[in-house]
């Protein structure tokens, strides 16, 4: 279910109100620390209308991606807290507090979330200004985003080349700055393609992100053996089901030398191990494959 | 004599404006100049649809081959589309319509911090086509596809830590071979037919999507020239600014046929163009774009 502009416009209403009120405690946001009581919480966003936005051509196929790990998650019992499209998509939902962001209520007030629209190595990007503090606007951009301090731990941004490492820096993008709590952020190091799994085209096709959930939640028991996938290795399969050969899937995650834990090897709440959250983490890895 | 002028100068403009009209609407809508530097010259008007043939296999064919190719034991299960059999951390999987995988999870995935013993090149494709060899042994390989080399890639992973220690290392080589049906390619997620090589030579993946197929019948296709310009329509698929594109060189366009995963079933493998190529920027940049443009014509 979407929240209409309506919903929005309450929020929006909410918080002047708010602010209005308790001006003193809004200049300096209190953070809720680490919420993981509830480990099952998603929220979307996708962008397919750019409206000519610095000449950002359309695409077609975002909601349906985004929208399909939305519901699949749904499904199983997620608690499903936004779902943002188009015009209803918002960079301020991804962005910090120190950048007059609202993550906390949206990205970063959930466990699990998804974007998928244009992306650039510094940015993310979307066909509407909600730009709070009037710097970089129309995108998220990775000086913006500081995510799970509050309650994230893990991101899709599926979107052309913002996990690119071309130039050695991803870690000094969206890495350092970006992880405060966060256990991974999945998206590509290349182009995508703007599609679906097309089964026969053009009228029957399968939602990547609704197959992504799949292989998260799909259990194989063959006595005495059983196999599951990793919150990683189930990006990792859905974009090779996914792209052809000429795309490079990516991952950045968090990693702890001392247990050799990286945040990619999280399993889904409920069907494996869950790391900890690092609030400040001293080290970080990087994974590119072919697609 | 006043009326004719008018009626003359009427008509000479309302020319002018229909001249400037159809010369728009021959212009992409930024304004930008588009090159094609490549026209593929052997493009027929048809070509066929091709229709998926699969095959079944018993539980007891699916537990030899996995067990004979890959050296994983198990009891073959049900799984979407075909059959799965799982030994430890090793899976095979073989599909109805011709798909085989083999992964063994914990090497493919985990990658480790100190540099793996990967063989050299010419070692790694003599491994993947001695795999392939007996692949085909076991009626495995396709007899509808073309399949040769392609090209040898890698994954890679990266560890990076706080005092600016950076460690990269390649997780495995893979060895991909092309597809192609009469000698136009498969093309997309299906179409990879790829082995994995890690430490030591061993063989830790395999992805063969092996589609067994015969023509369904022929359907008009667009011309290259017309899948451009439906390209321009769609957009090019990079955030780039769109009024600082000054050119778009298109460098290539290929013909290809749209491959979904194994599992999914399709009745059907259709024609697409995937046309690549710069945009050039106003300010010298130049970005690398690909799309897939649908190529039968509507």
């Amino acid at each position: 279910m979407k929240f209409d502009t309506i919903n929005k416009a309450k929020v929006l209403l909410l918080l002047c109100l708010t602010t209005f009120l308790a001006l003193p405690l809004f200049t300096s946001p209190a953070i809720a620390g680490n919420d993981d009581s509830d480990l099952n919480e998603v929220g979307v966003e996708w962008v397919e209308n750019y409206h000519g936005v610095y000449g950002m051509n359309n695409l077609t196929w975002t909601s349906e991606e985004a929208e399909g790990f939305y519901n699949r998650l749904g499904e199983i019992g997620w608690t499903k807290k936004f779902d943002f499209g188009d015009d209803l998509a918002w960079e301020a939902d991804f962005e910090k507090p120190a950048v007059n962001g609202w993550d906390y209520l949206y990205a970063d007030n959930v466990d699990f979330a998804y974007f998928a629209g244009h992306g650039t190595p510094d940015a993310f990007w979307f066909g509407t200004k909600h730009d709070w503090d009037g710097t970089y606007l129309y995108c998220v951009h990775y000086s913006e985003a500081e995510w799970g301090d509050q309650d994230l731990e893990w991101i899709v941004i599926s979107a052309c080349n913002v996990l690119n490492d071309e130039y050695s820096d991803v870690f000094s993008r969206w890495g350092w700055p970006v992880f405060k709590g966060l256990h991974a952020i999945f998206g590509f190091a290349t182009i995508r393609y703007d599609q679906p799994i097309w089964i026969l085209y053009p009228f029957w096709w399968e939602s990547p992100g609704a197959r992504f959930v799949d292989y998260m939640t799909t259990v194989y028991i063959t006595d005495p053996f059983v196999i599951m996938y990793s919150i990683g290795e189930s990006w990792r399969r859905t974009t090779i089901d996914w792209q052809p050969s000429d795309v490079y899937g990516a991952a950045l995650a968090v990693y702890d030398p001392s247990t050799d834990y990286r945040g990619w090897d999280d399993y889904l709440p409920g069907y494996g191990y869950v790391g900890p959250d690092i609030d400040n983490p001293t080290s970080l890895v990087y994974m590119r494959w072919q697609c | 004599m006043k009326a004719k002028t008018i009626s003359k100068v009427v008509i000479a403009l309302s020319l002018a404006l229909l001249l400037a009209l159809l010369a728009n609407s021959l212009r992409p809508a930024s304004g930008e100049v588009v090159v094609i530097e490549a026209t593929p010259s052997n493009i027929p008007s048809k070509v066929a649809v091709l229709e998926v043939i699969l095959a079944e296999l018993t539980k007891e064919q699916a537990s030899d081959i996995a067990l004979s190719i890959f050296g994983v034991r198990g009891e073959a299960q049900k799984i979407r589309g075909g059959w799965m059999i799982v030994e430890g951390s090793k899976e095979v999987r073989l599909y109805r319509t011709g798909g085989v995988e083999f992964f063994d999870n914990y090497k493919m995935s985990k990658g480790c911090l100190t540099p793996q013993k990967l063989p050299a090149t010419d070692e790694c494709v003599r491994i993947a086509k001695e795999l392939l060899k007996k692949l085909e042994a076991h009626g495995l390989v396709p007899k509808g596809l073309e399949m040769t080399f392609a090209e040898l890639a890698n994954d890679t992973i990266v560890f990076a830590f706080k005092n600016g220690t950076r460690k990269t290392f390649l997780n495995n080589i893979h060895v991909n071979f092309a597809l192609s049906y009469n000698g136009i390619p498969i093309w997309g997620p299906g179409a990879k037919a790829r082995v994995y090589i890690g430490e030591g030579g061993e063989v830790v993946g395999f992805i063969g999507r092996f589609w067994e197929v015969r023509s369904a019948g022929e359907v008009s296709i667009l011309r290259p020239e017309e899948a451009v310009q439906k390209l321009k329509e769609l957009g090019y698929g990079r955030s780039v600014p769109r009024e600082m594109v000054s050119k778009v060189i298109v460098k290539s366009i290929e013909l290809v046929y749209y491959a979904p995963p194994p599992d999914v079933e399709p009745t059907q493998l259709v024609p697409f163009y995937v046309v690549k190529g710069v945009l050039v920027g106003k300010d010298g940049r130049i970005f690398d774009f690909a799309q897939a443009v649908p190529a039968i014509r509507s």
